[in-house]
């Protein structure tokens, strides 16, 4: 292939693979708005959806493979890979927009509603002036979070495969995966730039002014941004001005740390294993049309094995609990040294923004060569991508939020650089730092199913010790769906217990010593 | 050497909006604090009274003008002048005890003991005995007010500036607060030698102070000053006391 072509595939490549992103995008937000709303309005919806999305937002994107397979690529082989891949994308997309699009209907001014009430608003003209504007400053500000997530997951989306079926589609991720097995390392580098570069214009153009939005009631802002005015317009009323801006990455945080507060810990194991139990051994049996339904569940345990399953967990949990150390290693020094600067600040929060949405899945062929003998490094590497962002905005947010009159008592009692770190500002951002750790970690289990085997079509690069996404990736790609159901009810169970036994002991723990509520 | 301990210079201070006006705070404001007096300012709500503390507490930089303290330059906060502001800031992860032990930390050749003995002089002085090791969180807010003079006394500072600090607590509590800062002027070897009291409150700044100086609302410009003479402590309902009070609001308006 000569330069030119090269260029034109990749650029090819990466919009298709963004007009993937952003139809998955769009429908997040239509299926938030209708979900997020309903749960909001409704009590008795609210009830069964929290935990539903509770449940759906901590299972990798491997485990929505079967689903979409069977239910997009089975109904319709000829647009059916295009909608599992966007479906795909939208299952790693679309949770938090969702708990966002909840919490902000579900807390309205109750004053506000009574208003309503009195004018007799219909249905819908209380959804056009009071839901719809209230939940739309959060929706836009959880749009780069959701991206950088989706974009994470892109080369699964794009290649996927469940037992026999396998389906690739072209875009970025099917690209690199191409360039890599044929070694074409110009190839690679090509395909990289123009999406670094696709990536910054999407950040830079549409998602920061976007979030930033509903900061400041000025004039409209110039160029592209006046196009979406009419967002600023129908969120008219809620509009705020805030002090500090918003970090979007502490949105995402926002919205699923509050999802777990909002669910039991019992309640949520217990949900977590019926629901999976249910929906896979019923998906299971109409696959299977109940052939030897039992006989194959039987199979399936003897063949993965408790044994394999329980060190898989441990190596896992030893992995996801090292990202998140040397999160925190790095983030609270860096979060301390900058938070105080606010040109600084901002500098560094966008551009890591930016640099977080760029997929290190992607990045990984041009390090392949260097990494290969390093699978724990390399596996390492990735879990760090899918973790460490979530504790250092969290940091950084904490910190950005003291209050102004303890600055100024700090200064006034002109404390020294240690004083002022240890009394002042590492109080005021360890709970943050705690909210962060388990956003992160949630990110971080997740992240395993590439982090630990990362299947780039042809190109397979998985730890040489055991885990949990390499299992299940193995399992899965190999079409085995009870075992890899079986994996995600282990994987998910971790996930809560260590929320409500180990991330909720601690944040009362820090929050009862620093005496904050 | 004249009888000043802090002046302030021609100090001029503006603020810049979201849209980027130019708002004016103060403007050309001079006037002395002297060795020993309780200077009271008053004026109206808004009228850059908490700027003009923080620029001579030297926390905010005037963009034209200065402050001497005993004739040099202030630049930066110091020990010598101490700012109680509105709101009782108290960290609330730490005991009283050690708020106040924070204060301290930038003194030099101190040993830990002592601190923790000064500060518990202090916290002694203003009422405090047995509520060393409570956290702020369980304190009334007279009592965190009373944390925070304590912190702000205990550098044993020349200024004491405070900023509305009874504006926040009840009556009843506010009454007997300002009858011990009164006692405490009484005190003769105790610090502070001077202090100024911010307030929009005529009838606090009259009982309190020795001198009075009346802001203009913004940008605040000093419009009047007078000297109250009249023996501590005060009593409200005196007609010369109510005379003092009717010429401040003639100022004022």
């Amino acid at each position: 292939m000569d330069v030119l072509a090269t260029v034109t595939v990749s650029f090819l490549a990466v919009l298709v693979s963004f007009l993937r992103m952003a139809a998955a995008l769009i429908v997040s937000v239509l299926f938030s708005i209708v979900v997020g709303t309903a749960a909001g309005v409704n009590k008795s919806f609210e009830k069964v959806a929290v935990p539903v999305l509770d449940i759906l937002q901590s299972i990798p994107i491997l485990g929505f493979f079967p689903v979409a397979i069977q239910v997009f690529y089975a109904a319709s082989p000829m647009f059916g890979a295009e909608l599992a891949a966007i479906f795909l994308i939208f299952t790693s997309q679309v949770w938090n927009i969702t708990f966002a699009v909840y919490e902000s209907t579900r807390f309205i001014q109750p004053e506000l509603l009574d208003v309503a009430n009195s004018m007799r608003m219909s249905a819908f003209e209380r959804f056009r002036h009071i839901y719809l504007p209230a939940c739309l400053p959060r929706i836009v500000r959880n749009f780069q979070p959701s991206w950088a997530n989706g974009m994470f997951f892109i080369v699964g989306a794009e290649i996927l495969s469940f037992g026999d079926v396998e389906l690739k589609l072209f875009g970025v991720g099917t690209l690199v995966s191409e360039f890599a097995v044929a070694g074409d390392l110009l190839g690679i580098v090509t395909v990289l730039l123009i999406l670094v570069a696709a990536t910054i214009m999407v950040n830079v153009l549409l998602f920061i002014p976007l979030g930033t939005m509903f900061e400041t009631a000025g004039p409209p802002s110039p160029g592209l941004l006046r196009r979406f005015a009419f967002i600023k317009k129908l969120a008219k009323p809620f509009q705020t001005t805030l002090a500090t801006p918003v970090i979007s990455f502490f949105e995402y945080q926002r919205s699923v740390s509050g999802l777990v507060n909002k669910v039991s810990v019992l309640g949520s194991l217990v949900r977590n294993l019926i629901f999976l139990i249910l929906i896979g051994f019923l998906a299971t049996l109409a696959i299977t049309r109940g052939n030897e339904f039992f006989g194959s569940l039987y199979q399936t345990l003897g063949r993965v094995g408790v044994d394999n399953l329980l060190s898989s967990a441990v190596f896992s949990f030893v992995r996801v609990m090292g990202a998140v150390g040397f999160s925190v290693a790095w983030s609270i020094p860096a979060a301390v040294a900058i938070a105080r600067r606010p040109q600084l600040s901002t500098a560094v929060t966008t551009v890591f923004q930016v640099v977080a949405s760029i997929p290190v899945t992607i990045v990984y062929p041009l390090f392949a060569e260097t990494l290969k003998d390093q699978p724990e490094l390399r596996a390492f590497v990735m879990i760090l991508a899918a973790t460490q962002w979530y504790v250092f905005f969290q940091v950084l947010a904490g910190l950005k939020n003291i209050p102004r009159s303890e600055l100024e008592v700090a200064d006034m009692l002109q404390l020294k650089t240690w004083t002022r770190i240890r009394m002042v500002y590492l109080p005021r951002a360890l709970p943050a730092l705690i909210t962060g750790c388990i956003t992160a970690a949630g990110g971080a289990w997740n992240g395993l199913v590439v982090a630990e085997r990362l299947v780039l079509g042809d190109l397979v690069a998985e730890t040489n010790l055991p885990g949990l996404g390499k299992l299940l990736s193995q399992l899965t790609y190999a079409g085995d769906l009870l075992g890899s159901v079986s994996v995600l009810i282990v994987m998910s169970s971790i996930v809560v217990l260590m929320n409500r036994f180990f991330w909720k002991k601690l944040y009362d723990m820090v929050a009862s010593k620093l005496k904050i509520e | 050497m004249d009888d000043a301990i802090l002046k302030v210079v021609d100090v001029s201070h503006s603020y810049y909006t979201k849209k980027g006006a130019v708002l004016e705070v103060i403007k050309n404001m001079s006037f002395d604090v002297k060795y020993g007096e309780f200077l009271g300012i008053v004026g109206q709500s808004g009228s850059g009274k908490t700027t003009l503390l923080k620029i001579m507490a030297g926390l905010i930089k005037p963009l034209s003008g200065k402050v001497l303290y005993k004739g040099k330059p202030v630049t930066g906060p110091t020990p010598a002048i101490s700012l109680v502001f509105q709101e009782p800031v108290l960290f609330p992860w730490l005991t009283v005890l050690e708020n106040v032990v924070l204060a301290l930390k930038r003194v030099e050749n101190i040993s830990k003991d002592e601190m923790i003995v000064k500060a518990q002089s202090f916290l002694d002085m203003v009422g405090l005995s047995g509520f060393e090791n409570s956290y702020p969180g369980e304190l009334s807010g007279g009592m965190k007010q009373r944390v925070v003079l304590a912190r702000a006394l205990v550098t044993n500072p020349d200024v004491l500036l405070m900023d509305e600090p009874f504006s926040n607590l009840d009556p009843l509590t506010a009454i007997s607060l300002r009858r011990e800062i009164d006692m405490l002027r009484q005190h003769e070897t105790l610090p502070p030698t001077s202090v100024v009291l911010v307030s929009h409150n005529v009838e606090e700044i009259v009982e309190l102070s020795d001198r009075v100086l009346v802001l203009t609302s913004r940008p605040a410009q000093v419009t009047g000053e007078i000297v109250i003479d009249m023996a501590k402590p005060r009593d409200r309902r005196t007609p010369r006391f109510y005379e003092y009070v009717d010429a401040i609001f003639t100022l004022m308006s």
